[in-house]
């Protein structure tokens, strides 16, 4: 069974939608909605559907809310709406409420791979369900950019939403892997280049991919990525079209969009590997393939 | 779901630490609930919870629920080193949210750099690779939070992997208790001021807890070339979601109901040969009054025995599937139905097939355990004592 690509969509900010109950939701669950009504362009809902929500964060802003409630009010005055947005899994419960998706409907975290994360879970429950939404969503706040500086500002925070929509039957473009690794390290260390380079130059030789979308945390890791991948294969983000991604939990979805949109529109390309990290040590190896 | 056989489990919770503890914990019905002292509550007052006792929990430097978590995971290991690559599935709701929470508190979301090592774990994602730095594991880490129902997912989905890829997998669920979630209920108004009574005319809301819980899981062939002896079978994984409200449930259980049909049929068993199920069962007036719905939809005019298990450890949200996978595990090897502690007057809307107050002794083949949560998330998870 192949794992097609059915529908791609990005969202950077927040849109206004034409439903009014959209709009009435916290930011991080508008930017998910947004990337959702893209990639599922207008298209009905399948009804053998499961949905897999990614995220670092979740509902950061609403955290600090209920916390800032009950730090000026007491524990007696905490925001109810706070509270419920806070959980991670809010903005999963309420796209499935937009949707009617009555399927399987799960929220994953895994730090710097969260989109991965999902898009791994997504691809195994293909085994059940003929399509998944995969969504990934996070957002910036001003009190995670406070706790990035505490740590000596190790890198710059960022925001943004997608999605995927997986199904089994024909499609142009496939994803032929999505593997996650662990090379455990600190919690405030990506793994080493001895530890991720290896595999990140077995995936480029065995999928004889002539561009990579590197992860690209910090400028020290991303020049160790370079060297890895070497001067004959294409680094995506150098290429004009796709445009730049910030760094985000959830970011390794939206780079996976970016790489669907790049081979779609590149007859001479057949596969492009994605190369996630995150903070503690863990390495994320996707491919996606277009059927020349 | 065949051939994902227990080899392992580990469980730390208000019953105390390890399973034979918890099975005499069930078989006493002993409630693990006292008044909160983990943390001042101010002007909510010191209301029942299931904290796990002090001398449990290290009090060096590191998050709570990664002590928790490392208690029960090691005991599911019990000292054995995993050759190859497997899958580490956890569930939670908040992590490492007890220590990034009193960073806020005291700094109000300023930089606070002298304190930083409190929001090191804030990323609910940083409990695997913690445990698999420190259970010297090699896998692929996964972490499910969708909230009450998360563990269960992760066993759910762990199970799946070895299924599928014929790997082994470590999967449980950890949960701390947190000021966030005890002033959290309290605003939803579903804090209980009396310890939970689950099912209970007079129900009057949630008492949480916390504590971890994990199984080691691993295709039923490897286990059995090894001779390690088999507790149980992973039979069956059902995930829903109502699609009805951001935090209450389906009033009909349609989607509590829809789990377990999925979950039974995943496993090859039809509801008849259903003997005990662990219900949800937080004794929220919402929840309880669905879940008795959906179990009278799925099991019809021959229900098995039910009961909750949440007037022992209380509620531990992001853990509880993984807690109550284990007793039910536990009453399944030991053939002892567990009763629902905390209830006195059943609630004559709630169509169930109580568990007999002191529990019962009876032989179990097939358990069910129901995990629900917010957000209108339903995961179901079928255990067995031998193979289908």
């Amino acid at each position: 069974m192949k794992p097609t690509v059915h529908g791609l969509g990005t969202a950077d900010a927040p849109r206004t939608d034409r439903d009014p109950r959209v709009n009435r939701l916290p930011r991080l669950e508008r930017m998910a909605f947004a990337a959702v009504r893209e990639a599922l362009g207008g298209q009905s809902l399948p009804d053998s559907l499961a949905l897999v929500f990614g995220t670092g964060y979740g509902g950061l802003a609403a955290t600090e809310a209920f916390l800032q409630s009950v730090a000026s009010r007491g524990m007696a005055y905490g925001s109810a709406a706070a509270f419920h947005q806070s959980v991670h899994h809010s903005p999963a419960g309420q796209l499935s409420l937009l949707l009617g998706i009555r399927g399987p409907v799960l929220t994953v975290s895994q730090r710097e791979l969260s989109g991965e994360a999902a898009l791994r879970v997504g691809l195994t429950l293909l085994d059940r369900f003929e399509f998944v939404l995969v969504v990934a969503a996070d957002e910036k706040t001003a009190v995670l950019e406070a706790a990035y500086r505490a740590f000596g500002g190790m890198f710059q925070a960022g925001e943004g939403a997608s999605a995927i929509l997986l199904g089994r039957g024909e499609g142009p473009l496939w994803i032929e892997r999505c593997d996650l690794f662990s090379h455990p390290t600190s919690t405030r260390r990506f793994a080493s280049p001895i530890g991720f380079g290896p595999r990140l130059a077995e995936a480029i030789t065995s999928s004889r991919s002539r561009v990579v979308s590197i992860a690209a945390p910090t400028g020290d890791v991303e020049r160790h990525e370079r060297v890895v991948v070497g001067r004959k294969v294409q680094i995506l983000q150098d290429q004009a079209a796709p445009g730049q991604v910030s760094f985000h939990p959830s970011a390794g979805l939206v780079r996976s969009v970016l790489a669907a949109r790049y081979l779609l529109a590149s007859p001479g390309e057949s596969a492009c590997v994605l190369h996630g990290l995150a903070l503690g040590g863990a390495q994320s190896i996707t491919v996606l393939r277009r059927d020349s | 779901m065949r051939g994902v056989a227990i080899t392992g489990v580990g469980i730390v919770s208000a019953l105390g630490s390890g399973f034979a503890a918890h099975l005499a914990g069930l078989r006493e019905g002993r409630s693990g609930l006292r008044p909160l002292t983990l943390f001042p509550a101010e002007d909510l007052g010191a209301l029942p919870v299931g904290a796990v006792a002090a001398g449990l929990v290290p009090r060096s430097r590191g998050p709570r629920c990664i002590h928790l978590a490392l208690r029960a995971a090691r005991q599911a290991l019990a000292g054995r080193r995993l050759e190859g690559e497997g899958v580490l599935s956890v569930g939670t709701t908040t992590g490492g949210i007890f220590e990034s929470e009193a960073h806020f508190l005291k700094h109000r979301g300023g930089v606070g750099a002298e304190d930083r090592e409190l929001l090191l774990h804030h990323p609910i994602g940083a409990m695997t690779e913690v445990l698999s730095r420190a259970l010297r594991l090699s896998a692929s880490q996964h972490t499910f939070s969708t909230a009450c129902s998360s563990s269960a997912n992760a066993i759910g989905f762990g199970a799946s992997m070895v299924e599928r890829e014929g790997k082994w997998a470590l999967v449980g669920g950890v949960d701390s208790l947190s000021r966030i979630t005890y002033a959290g209920f309290h605003a939803l108004k579903l804090l209980a001021s009396a310890p939970c009574r689950p099912f209970d005319l007079n129900r009057r809301g949630v008492s949480l807890g916390e504590g971890a819980a994990f199984l080691l899981l691993e295709p039923e062939e490897e286990a059995r070339r090894r001779g390690t002896p088999i507790l149980g079978f992973v039979r069956g994984w059902g995930s829903t979601s109502d699609a009805h409200h951001p935090t209450a449930p389906h009033p009909r259980g349609e989607g509590a109901a829809a789990a377990s049909f999925s979950a039974l049929a995943d496993a090859g068993l039809d509801p008849a040969q259903v003997d005990y199920v662990n219900a949800h069962g937080t004794a929220t007036a919402a929840n309880d009054l669905a879940e008795g719905l959906a179990l009278g939809r799925v099991f019809g005019t021959t229900p098995p025995l039910t009961s909750s298990t949440k007037g022992l450890t209380g509620h531990t949200l992001g853990a509880t599937g993984a807690i109550e996978a284990v007793l039910s595990l536990a009453a399944l090897s030991s053939g002892f139905v567990p009763a629902t502690t905390g209830l006195e007057q059943p609630d004559p809307e709630i169509h169930i097939r109580h568990v007999p107050p002191g529990g019962v002794n009876q032989p179990l083949s097939v358990v069910v355990s129901n995990s629900f949560g917010f957000g209108g998330n339903n995961a179901v998870l079928v255990l067995s004592r031998a193979a289908a």
